[in-house]
């Protein structure tokens, strides 16, 4: 579902019919004293992406300019980047769809290692502490297989998307400030297993009792940023809302 | 990642935080038709706050004529005592929560937790006073000298 965002879109004041004005966020922290932007004309063509853009610049003009890439089609979610105030997949937002001049920076919240690319070891250690892997308590009824219901696959299809871009974590408050939060993206994962019929009713207790410190799933401030900002169409504010709600009920029952 | 104390403490007190903002939206509404659509800033006076207080009668000169509502006292006290609870608790947890998110201050979590706990009982202390105030004879509560 490698949609166009929505999010943020701002009307096209394209300068001329075929450039396209990029001020991009340029800094080498062991040699900048501080970050600094550096402006840049592309020429464009139909169906020119953020990405496209910042490779024709690196190609044709700067070749110092670090930008991290991989797939280039909104799959391996490696070029999250900050566009014009909102946090995008550089290959998945079409240049004429921006105003201009058009602002790149990194990710905010993460760590910058030069320029555009951003460390996100921090973030894949959120993802890792909630067991991000299947973990049945039984083995399979029928044969070597698993098997699960359609309408659960359905439960879970809106999570299953997540190309683990960081995008949502640096949209969201509670990460930027409180490091045992483990962010959206790591919630969202968590839930994609703890909806999962398959993995029985003792494990998606445990799982429940892992996320519900109080710097877990309860510091959500519900305020959809995650939402708004995912490029696959995730909505890790829902998924973390439901999981709040079963665990509040399973305290709420205080008189087992 | 959590224990059972710390999970069982966040999960009541996001529970409440709803609660009581569910509470704050309906109390609100009340509040703001009786004090500011009903009554009328024109005339809100001490005289006919304590009127609604102490005997439920809410009154007010429109356009179109008086409104008057004359409901069970206890009900607009119960209601006006909910709003204090209400408004303390899901203001004073909604700060605790949002400098407990701020790293640098969890090593004093537990000062800033009994802070907010002490300063909260006295918030609402106060508010039942002067709550209670309007009970006593107008003239010693409302003096314009």
């Amino acid at each position: 579902m490698a949609t166009t965002q929505e999010t943020g879109a701002q009307e096209a004041t394209t300068p001329s019919e075929s450039k396209a004005t990029l001020d991009v966020f340029r800094y080498i922290p062991e040699e900048d004293d501080e970050p600094h932007t550096e402006t840049y004309e592309v020429e464009t063509f139909e169906g020119m992406t953020v990405l496209d853009a910042l490779i024709k610049i690196r190609d044709e003009q700067d070749s110092s300019l670090t930008v991290r890439h991989s797939c280039r089609m909104a799959r391996c979610g490696s070029d999250a980047v900050y566009i014009n105030g909102t946090q995008r997949l550089a290959c998945n937002t079409q240049v004429s769809e921006l105003s201009q001049p058009i602002e790149v920076e990194p990710l905010p919240r993460f760590d910058v290692i030069r320029d555009l690319v951003v460390e996100m070891n921090e973030f894949y250690e959120n993802m890792e502490k909630v067991e991000p892997w299947f973990q049945p308590d039984h083995e399979p009824e029928t044969g070597e297989e698993y098997l699960q219901s359609p309408e659960n696959r359905k439960n879970i299809d809106t999570v299953l998307d997540c190309i683990w871009c960081g995008a949502c974590t640096s949209s969201c408050s509670p990460a930027a400030t409180d490091s045992d939060f483990p962010g959206p993206a790591a919630l969202a994962k968590a839930y994609r297993f703890y909806k999962d019929e398959r993995e029985g009713e003792e494990t998606r207790k445990r799982r429940l009792e892992m996320l519900e410190s109080s710097h877990g799933i309860y510091r959500c401030h519900t305020q959809f940023n995650c939402t708004e900002v995912c490029p696959k169409g995730i909505s890790p504010t829902e998924a973390i809302m439901e999981m709040s709600r079963d665990a509040v009920k399973e305290k709420l029952r205080f008189w087992r | 990642m959590s224990t059972k104390k710390d999970s069982q403490t966040a999960a009541w007190g996001w529970f409440f935080q709803r609660v009581s903002a569910v509470g704050l939206v309906v109390l609100l509404g009340f509040h703001f038709a009786v004090e500011h659509f009903i009554v009328g800033a024109a005339n809100v006076s001490a005289g006919n706050t304590v009127e609604r207080i102490t005997n439920g009668l809410i009154q007010g000169d429109h356009i179109l004529g008086q409104i008057t509502i004359n409901m069970p006292a206890f009900l607009y006290q119960a209601s006006a005592v909910s709003l204090l609870g209400f408004s303390v608790f899901h203001g004073m947890y909604g700060v605790y929560n949002i400098l407990m998110e701020q790293d640098r201050l969890k090593p004093y979590e537990k000062p800033i937790k009994y802070f907010f706990i002490v300063f909260s009982a006295a918030l609402f202390v106060q508010g039942i006073l002067i709550f209670l105030a309007f009970f006593e004879p107008f003239w010693q509560v409302y003096d314009p000298r």
